[in-house]
């Protein structure tokens, strides 16, 4: 009986410790989901690492081989984000209707307008590439 | 006209499964033979038509049947024939059919090797089994079928998605459902013995069935990795992704259920913990599905928002009643008699490997899932991101490593612990040594010499405990130096084959831990530029472009040499396909066993190429430590052969 007890206490801590992993960790992890137009009314966004999914403005990619920085609008039908990103661009890039981009809001100079600058770019895996057809039985 | 058949063989197999399922029912309650043989020959026939449906979509989709909406939707004329076989499982409902075709096949396997061994079939595990497979023919008729036709029969099909074109997606897909499916069977044999209320070792009869299921399951999820790495260019072939994580749960129960499974064989408890688990990786097969074909996670929608998520969700929720229930009315054939605990047992390291292996469940779980549940303490929708991954999962990994070295040496019931001290002196030392040696010569990342010095460790327990195996048998029967170890590793097959498993486990870690020390590059070059990145020189030689019927490619080529001494060329190429707007990126891989450079031809402007370079130091080791998980499994599922005399 003494021996269970011992036992017991033994994995206790550990699950204490695993408890406090997982809390701790989505405390530092956590990223929030916003649209575009949410970004206006927001509290203290620039500090904040926020996930924002949008469809790309038509024409509005500008591709600087020099920086290498692309440059592009994001909107979700009522408002625009300028946003740019430095790094690899994902094959399908262009084509996609939604993007989701990871990153925070910087304001370079009081004068101009806020850009989001992306750290993460995503468009959606390709096993979820579903193509319908209407089809009909 | 072939797709109308196609869907009469549906509305067949469901009628014949029910059929199957009415008689056993009824010839249960009233005893009737007659009734029992129809179900079993109904469910003969039911596994036997779906070969026949899944055939006839198959044969479609080779012969380019555009009349059937699938095949216009994920094939195209000049799809290669491998491809056009792969399509059969490249889009939701054809999965499903795939599905249930795997579990007719196991089912029919199982229905005939019980007939060999001249045992009367089991009327109610079948009957389970034909529950299961209603699952998908509901499905299929209900929700999504693969036998629907187009109005308009197209010119050309749209053709399988490029990034898809690969040989690792064609076997990638077929193990994992293979492994999902054999998941159904642990569960059918433990709910119909207690069902039965009888004693029948249900732990040793699943045993094989968890073992394949999970070797399918890991080849399938190593060919996703490896197809992530070569082909899609995320940098990686682990990321966290929703639908990787999603084969990474049922994975993880079936992991550690194989190793209270031990405990429960050796009569000394578990029996209770080890029914949770194997339910729990039955409904998780299905989960994971749901979240790889909804892709809910990342997408806007909520679980049910869906008719595809509204079903799975309904069908785990009855799964879970029924475990439940099974749980509370059987729960005295589940109930194990007390025993004591002794920490220093094999008994307890078992244990806490399990453990293990369920935090890093609950931890990927929560994680994955945390989209969903975010709003409901959060208030809005949030995500974790890889460090958490990495950072809830990296110390349990390690502890397991740490454990995996130690349990060889524990002994059933209690271990002296002058035993424990001296099995584990040499390892430990071969620990210390590799850590101060790495420290000195390559490296101050506390992680990577934490993992290292581990894989040290849990390597030298194993071969130690070999080597004193071999001594043992040397001496007792006076064999020669040669024929030693032979002798000693056909005599303890089975606990060489989980060494082996964790020897590749090992190895595994040492090539995860390569990444820590990953280099990346992106620039832009003109051709004969050359640059240096670790310990090599890169040339780039130039664009070759590429014209062929199915796509137009551009591909730019990189001279490696380390020093003077010319390594290889690497080649990244971007494919065109007209029927799709975006090219296809493929990446050149030139690898040794000290590393990969994996080069990506990014963008161009005349010869000028902007290309990403990494270098993934110790890359080769996480496949080749997957081999041997392979030969582990296969080296424990070998059958006995009589031995002589």
């Amino acid at each position: 009986m003494k021996s269970k007890y011992k036992i017991l206490v033994t994995l206790l801590l550990p699950l204490i410790f695993f408890s406090y992993l997982i809390y701790s960790n989505i405390d530092n992890s956590l990223t929030y989901y916003y649209t575009v137009s949410e970004l206006n009314n927001l509290d203290g966004i620039m500090e904040k690492q926020l996930r924002i999914r949008g469809s790309l403005v038509k024409d509005s990619i500008i591709w600087n081989s020099e920086t290498e920085r692309l440059s592009c609008i994001l909107t979700d039908g009522r408002t625009e984000l300028h946003m740019s990103y430095q790094g690899m661009i994902p094959n399908n890039f262009d084509h996609v209707s939604e993007i989701i981009v990871e990153g925070q809001m910087s304001n370079p100079g009081q004068s101009e307008a806020q850009i989001f600058v992306v750290s993460k770019l995503m468009t959606q895996c390709p096993s979820k590439y579903e193509k319908h057809s209407a089809g009909e039985e | 006209m072939m797709a109308s058949i196609g869907s009469i063989t549906i509305y067949i197999i469901l009628i014949t499964t029910m059929f199957a399922l009415v008689t056993a029912l009824i010839g249960k309650q009233t005893g009737q033979q007659w009734l029992t043989i129809s179900s079993r020959t109904a469910t003969l026939f039911s596994s036997l038509v779906t070969v026949i449906s899944a055939a006839i979509l198959l044969y479609a989709l080779i012969i380019s049947d555009f009349n059937f909406a699938y095949v216009a939707d994920y094939t195209s004329y000049d799809l290669p024939l491998i491809f056009k076989v792969s399509a059969l499982w490249a889009g939701q409902s054809g999965s499903m059919l795939l599905w249930l075709l795997l579990l007719s096949v196991i089912t029919f396997l199982l229905q005939v090797s019980q007939r060999i061994r001249q045992q009367a079939d089991d009327i109610i595990l079948l009957s389970l089994l034909n529950l299961i497979r209603l699952i998908f023919i509901v499905f299929i008729l209900a929700l999504d079928s693969p036998f629907l036709t187009l109005k308009e029969i197209p010119s050309d099909g749209v053709g399988l998605n490029p990034i898809l074109q690969s040989f690792e997606m064609v076997v990638h897909p077929p193990f994992l459902f293979l492994g999902y499916s054999g998941f159904a069977v642990p569960f059918a044999l433990v709910s119909s013995s207690l069902l039965k209320r009888d004693d029948a070792d249900w732990a040793s009869s699943s045993r094989p069935w968890i073992l394949f299921s999970w070797l399918m399951l890991t080849v399938g999820m190593v060919t996703g990795a490896n197809w992530a790495y070569s082909e899609s260019g995320w940098g990686g072939y682990w990321a966290w992704d929703p639908v990787e994580n999603a084969s990474l749960f049922p994975w993880l129960t079936s992991s550690a259920l194989l190793h209270t499974l031990i405990l429960q064989r050796q009569n000394r408890g578990m029996k209770l913990w080890n029914y949770l688990l194997i339910s729990a990786t039955f409904m998780l097969t299905i989960f994971s599905t749901f979240i790889t074909r909804s892709g809910v996670i990342d997408s806007v929608h909520g679980f049910n928002d869906t008719e595809v998520g509204e079903y799975f969700w309904g069908v785990i929720i009855v799964i879970m009643i029924f475990t439940v229930y099974l749980l509370f009315s059987r729960f005295h054939q589940l109930k194990d008699e007390s025993r004591e605990l002794k920490f220093f047992s094999k008994e307890t390291g078992l244990i806490i490997t399990n453990i293990l292996l369920m935090m890093i469940f609950i931890g990927v779980f929560i994680g994955t899932i945390f989209s969903l549940i975010s709003p409901w303490f959060l208030g809005r929708r949030g995500t974790v991101d890889q460090m958490f991954y990495n950072q809830v999962t990296i110390p349990l990994w390690l502890s397991l490593v740490f454990l995996l070295g130690v349990c060889p040496v524990l002994n059933w019931r209690q271990t002296e612990r002058k035993r424990i001290m001296g099995r584990l002196i040499i390892p430990i030392a071969v620990e210390v040594v590799t850590g101060i040696l790495l420290l000195l010569q390559l490296t101050d990342n506390w992680l990577a010499l934490l993992s290292l010095s581990s894989a040290a460790f849990g390597v030298t327990v194993i071969l130690q405990d070999f080597v004193i195996d071999c001594c043992y048998y040397k001496f007792k029967y006076d064999l020669r130096l040669l024929v030693t170890p032979g002798r000693c590793f056909r005599h303890g097959r089975k606990r060489y084959g989980a060494y082996i498993i964790h020897l590749g486990i090992i190895v595994i870690l040492i090539g995860i831990t390569g990444s820590i020390f990953k280099t990346e590059l992106t620039t832009v070059i003109d051709p004969g530029e050359r640059f240096r990145l670790g310990l090599y020189t890169l040339k780039y030689t130039g664009l070759i472009p590429e014209y062929t019927d199915r796509y137009i490619g551009v591909s730019a080529q990189m001279e490696v040499y380390r020093g003077d001494r010319f390594e290889g060329t690497v080649r990244s190429e971007k494919l065109f396909y007209p029927q799709y707007s975006q090219p296809v990126t493929r990446v050149g891989i030139l690898g040794n066993l000290r590393e990969d450079i994996c080069f990506t031809l990014v963008g161009w402007k005349e010869d000028r190429a902007q290309i990403q370079i990494i270098l993934h130091p110790l890359t080769i080791w996480v496949w080749i430590g997957s081999y041997l998980l392979y030969l582990g499994i296969v080296v424990i599922l070998w059958p006995n052969r009589k031995l002589k005399k």
